[in-house]
């Protein structure tokens, strides 16, 4: 039981070091970029930004309700099924990684059901379109989590990393990995997560929802586009496995970075894409094919190996 | 050779002489009278034939109809109004069919006028103006002029947005709940409708914009209120006073420095600049090209400190006088403007690159807000937003004021009239004012920046004072009468306001998400918007 509780402790601090750090990586990453270098909360907040920014949440009116509870929970929970390190997994199951699949999608859903209605009046609000963005840019990454699955024969985060002892799953899935990284790129891109109090396309945006059911769901935003980077470090690129004499977690953490400011690098650089018609061309007639083409040559890889014995 | 020979000799000697010195001195004088625009202006033909016409068509109707600088002034009261505009839509030698502009007449404090509108109209092959003053009816100043709007709006589509916007009767509930609001623009509000998020019907509401009260030039000199006119324009402070400063001069027949035109020109082409690149950071930072804005806000950052050397200020320069300008600019300036030319069209260009080439910008922007030449000829759209839809009108080829005609420079023009062509209009003429500030550096001839009048001694009878210039929005035009010392009325016709009576129609029927983008890029500065009187 001490030894649960001592997990549980241990994955919080992490995952909330983490959220710390990425916060204050995108807010400072911006701020770089910037003219006058550095908005100028960014440079009275300096190392404290994220703080500040969590406490002006606070400071807030609130509606609260059943969904942004939940969503909170199931932010949380999420991280229970991805193993840090071999030892520090608080739910050691086989099916860990249909687990995580599961977690998205109920974290994506409850943040559509808790935005539903608007003070505009248009169909949807500015949130639920955007859920509605991401849970279409899911596809092609569990279309590529299918074809890890397929290639390593497992359902479990342990077990694959574990199999990229001699080569890096990367090696034998370029294809998948570039997907998983260009949707997250456009996921960033989506939630805006370096632009504070921009209003959206249409000048709606940011006035939905406010106070500590505001920070929630950016808690939840960022929880999808980390462990989404977290899963890509895990399946692709060999996780906490050592590289030579530089230990696993560390590794990790490296590994994580690289790919985080990559993508921020990268947002950067393209425009937004929250207009309906530009993303569901981007999508469907791009990434979703670009996936299934790669599913379906790794399917025949799989039949010719395991069921015919070609290979 | 007898001696009446040699007489004939020396008298054909002496006439040839006195014929070459003649010759000689008119020479001289043919140059003089290029140099100070001594020769009617090109449109100067178009001008007295339509006042001709518009003596014998509606002389008895009009109280009077003169030529103020390059254009027309007709004042008429609001009895005759009805018949005056059918006979400028109906009569197929005037033919004055296309309403740029309108304006209250924004009487002062001290004018002896109960109150009055002004209408800027013109035609679609004229490239002067009509400005049609309508004298009010004594009474209730609101009402009246709602009658006059309601009268051009038969007339001119233009007209229609002004009455929605300023017409009692028409004027949308915001309390009704239907109708769901935009904010965040600068100057004015968009109330708008949706269906299955296509917008259905949008109200754009200017009344934020109406902040000057009817005193905003009283009790001051004309020169003190070349401060003022750069509020007109934010974005490109210095358009506004040179406006000013331009039509002043044209009523006093003043004839400025070749240098202060050459400085002026400079400026304008720096301010020209600065507005655009402004533009393309307002159009990168709503389709979120963070690096983009960035390139386009630093290489305005560097104009706008070569412009706070000169002027001394950033934003409302302050910087034109009549006569001329206020400081002269250094040689170490101008050499070290010449040495950045190359690198800054590079990093546009390079800017440019990142954004143009975009297949995300390109498919976002493709075949949204589009403006026809004919739509954009009923609204009077001017600059940017009218090249970009095909039409090859340019202020400074047309008009050559200042001295754009020395220079070389071509105008560039589009065809689909769309956003993206919107924005590679922009970028375009950012080129262009680099070649032309190239020029001007290398062209810039010495003398005296301002020829230096007392404007204490200024005694004038009722007079119109009317000039134009292209802005970086477009056209920017300017009537106002002028009393012995103290203007009788000012209105200022900003392009912005045409921009933004059709954006209403642009917005009709295209979908919510575009809503700002269409909007940044018809480029509408908030200062033009200004009004006062209503």
């Amino acid at each position: 039981m001490l030894l649960i509780l001592k997990k549980t402790i241990y994955i919080l601090i992490i995952v909330a070091l983490n959220l710390y750090v990425c916060t204050y990586l995108v807010s400072k990453l911006s701020s770089r970029m910037e003219l006058r270098r550095g908005y100028r909360m960014t440079r009275v907040g300096g190392i404290g930004f994220p703080a500040i920014r969590f406490l002006s949440y606070l400071g807030k009116k609130a509606n609260m309700n059943i969904w942004i509870f939940l969503l909170f929970i199931f932010s949380l929970l999420i991280w229970t099924v991805a193993p840090i390190s071999p030892n520090l997994v608080l739910v050691d199951m086989d099916s860990s990684l249909m687990a995580a699949i599961l977690f998205i999608i109920i974290i994506i859903v409850l943040n559509l059901a808790s935005q539903l209605t608007t003070r505009y009046r248009l169909i949807m609000g500015e949130v639920s379109r955007k859920m509605i963005m991401v849970l279409s840019l899911t596809i092609p990454i569990f279309l590529s989590i299918v074809s890890i699955m397929l290639v390593n024969r497992s359902f479990g985060f342990k077990e694959i990393v574990s199999l990229q002892h001699v080569y890096w799953n990367i090696v034998y899935q370029p294809l998948g990995f570039i997907i998983c990284l260009v949707s997250i790129v456009l996921m960033l891109k989506i939630f805006r997560l370096n632009k504070n109090g921009v209003p959206g396309a249409a000048g709606f945006g940011e006035h939905e929802g406010n106070g500590i059911s505001r920070m929630i769901m950016k808690f939840s935003e960022y929880t999808i586009v980390t462990f989404l980077i977290y899963m890509t470090v895990l399946l692709y690129l060999g996780g906490y496995k050592n590289l030579f004499f530089i230990k696993g977690e560390i590794m990790l953490g490296i590994k994580f970075y690289t790919v985080f400011i990559f993508s921020l690098f990268a947002g950067k650089a393209l425009g937004n894409i929250e207009d309906y018609r530009l993303f569901f061309r981007i999508n469907f007639k791009f990434l979703i094919p670009l996936a299934l083409i790669n599913f379906a040559v790794t399917l025949g890889f799989f039949i010719a190996r395991n069921i015919y014995g070609l290979l | 050779m007898s001696a009446e020979t040699g007489s004939l000799y020396i008298w054909y000697f002496k006439v040839y002489v006195r014929k070459l010195i003649k010759t000689w001195d008119n020479k001289d004088k043919v140059i003089e009278d290029i140099y100070n625009n001594g020769y009617l202006p090109p449109g100067a033909i178009m001008q007295d034939r339509l006042e001709k016409t518009l003596q014998q068509f509606l002389g008895n109707s009009a109280s009077r109809i003169i030529k103020t600088g390059q254009d027309i002034l007709m004042e008429v009261d609001q009895e005759v109004l009805e018949p005056v505009l059918t006979e400028f839509i109906s009569n197929p030698e005037i033919s004055l069919t296309v309403l740029k502009g309108l304006s209250s007449g924004g009487s002062s404090a001290g004018s002896k006028e109960a109150g009055s509108m002004i209408a800027d109209i013109t035609g679609k092959n004229i490239s002067f103006s009509l400005f049609l003053k309508v004298r009010l009816r004594e009474g209730q100043t609101n009402k009246n002029q709602a009658a006059i709007l309601s009268l051009l709006a038969q007339s001119y589509r233009r007209a229609g947005f002004c009455l929605a916007d300023h017409g009692p009767e028409n004027k949308l509930d915001p309390g009704a709940g239907t109708y769901n609001q935009v904010i965040g623009f600068d100057g004015f509000d968009i109330k708008l409708s949706l269906e299955d998020e296509i917008i259905n019907t949008v109200f754009i509401d200017t009344s934020p914009a109406r902040i000057i009260k009817s005193d905003f030039f009283y009790d001051l000199d004309i020169d003190q209120l070349i401060a003022y006119m750069g509020r007109f324009d934010y974005n490109a402070g210095i358009f506004g006073e040179l406006v000013f400063c331009q039509a002043v001069e044209e009523l006093l027949q003043l004839e400025i420095p070749k240098r202060a035109k050459y400085i002026r020109m400079l400026m304008s082409e720096l301010f020209r600049m600065i507005n655009h690149l402004e533009y393309i950071s307002n159009i990168s930072n709503i389709l979120d090209y963070d690096i983009a804005r960035n390139l386009a806000l630093l290489e305005k950052e560097k104009i706008l400190r070569t412009t706070e050397i000169i002027t001394g200020a950033r934003v409302i320069p302050n910087y034109m006088r009549i006569g001329g300008v206020k400081a002269d600019i250094g040689s170490d300036i101008l050499k070290k403007l010449k040495r950045q030319l190359p690198l800054m069209y590079k990093k546009i260009k390079r800017i440019e690159n990142i954004l143009v080439r975009d297949f995300v910008l390109v498919e976002r922007t493709t075949n949204i807000g589009t403006i026809t030449k004919q739509l954009a000829a009923e609204f009077g759209i001017s600059g940017p937003n009218l090249r970009a839809s095909g039409s090859r009108y340019d202020r400074r080829k047309e008009n050559d004021y200042l001295s754009y005609g020395d220079l070389h420079f071509t105008v560039p023009y589009g065809r689909k009239g769309d956003c993206l062509e919107r924005i590679s209009i922009r970028f375009a003429e950012i080129y262009q004012s680099i070649k032309i500030i190239g020029q001007v550096v290398s062209k810039i001839p010495m003398g005296p920046v301002i020829k230096k009048i007392n404007l204490l001694h200024l005694d004038l009878n009722l007079s119109a004072f009317a000039s134009s210039v292209e802005c970086p929005h477009g056209e920017m035009k300017i009537f106002g009468e002028l009393e012995g010392k103290t203007l009788q009325s000012l209105a200022v016709f900003g392009p912005s306001k045409s921009s933004l009576s059709l954006a209403g129609t642009l917005l009709e029927g295209s979908s919510f998400e575009d809503i700002r983008l269409i909007i940044a890029s018809l480029d509408i500065s908030g200062g033009e918007l200004m009004e006062y009187c209503y």
